[in-house]
């Protein structure tokens, strides 16, 4: 389904990325999809009743919830153990819209790369990516990946994924997907390893 | 979600009185090993041979000890963790 010749590569000088425009339209709308879910503005944030700010004087912020969404749960879990929730509450206050900031920026940045690679039915195009870039798309791609991974359900290490679903299940294609970007954080792995 | 154990014994570095806090980073089924070896490297600084084998340590322990110290240094180590994407907790080395 997907052509799996490109990817990252590095020549003489420098890390290339060679996408035809459907591939980078996949990563595209992928870092647009994920944008969503780790964006500042979530889930995490209750919905605050104006009066009830209103007559807050206090100066606490309110602290991020511990997300519901599996998926959502995976990027920013808890940092302690389930015998100490109050540690791990503390910890989510401190770090969760950071880290967020950090996921959503990197998601940001892949989205305004991939665009750069045209219409769909052109030719593949080759952009030059710099170390600070290639660091950016491996981050983004190992968290679409877990993602995809925790909406797919993909809980052991063996190849069992979507043995059991019906032929036109959509996850059969968002597996596609998640092969797919596994395929092109390896590709870069291999150039950033070697 | 597994429990974590109250004291890890296979930890990477000597564990003193002073630097009684470990951080534990646990195996998860869609990290790449590779992956996972990179980010020991580029965080802790630590050489591709040991980044190596503490990612093996993962995939095969389920769980490694991958550095130690105060509690403040290993919320910063589990932070940077969970930026790049790896499942990581902090305990306190009785």
């Amino acid at each position: 389904m997907w052509r799996k010749n490109y990817g990252f590569w590095r020549d003489r000088t420098s890390m290339q990325l060679t996408l035809v425009p459907e591939e980078a339209g996949v990563l595209g709308g992928l870092a647009e999809a994920m944008l969503a879910l780790v964006g500042p503005v979530s889930e995490a944030q209750p919905s605050v009743d104006p009066f009830d700010q209103l007559v807050d004087l206090s100066d606490e912020v309110q602290p991020p919830m511990e997300p519901t969404d599996p998926a959502v749960h995976r990027l920013f879990p808890n940092a302690y153990g389930d015998d100490d929730a109050e540690a791990a509450a503390d910890f989510r206050r401190f770090t969760e819209q950071g880290l967020r900031q950090l996921k959503a920026a990197r998601l940001a940045t892949v989205e305004r790369l991939v665009a750069e690679f045209g219409v769909p039915g052109a030719d593949a195009k080759t952009v030059e990516i710099t170390d600070d870039d290639a660091e950016v798309f491996l981050g983004a791609m190992n968290d679409m990946r877990l993602v995809l991974g925790s909406r797919l359900d993909i809980t052991t290490d063996d190849d069992e994924v979507g043995a059991s679903w019906d032929p036109d299940d959509p996850r059969h294609h968002q597996y596609d997907v998640y092969q797919w970007v596994t395929w092109l954080q390896s590709t870069l792995l291999e150039v950033m390893v070697k | 979600m597994t429990a974590v154990p109250e004291a890890i014994e296979d930890v990477a570095e000597d564990v003193r009185p002073d630097r009684p806090w470990v951080t534990v980073v646990w195996n998860d089924p869609v990290n790449l090993m590779d992956y996972v070896t990179h980010v020991f490297m580029s965080h802790f600084g630590y050489s591709k041979e040991k980044a190596t084998e503490l990612m093996l340590q993962v995939h095969h322990d389920g769980r490694s000890a991958v550095s130690n110290g105060s509690r403040e240094e290993m919320e910063r180590d589990v932070e940077a963790m969970h930026g790049h994407g790896l499942w990581a907790t902090l305990v306190k080395d009785d």
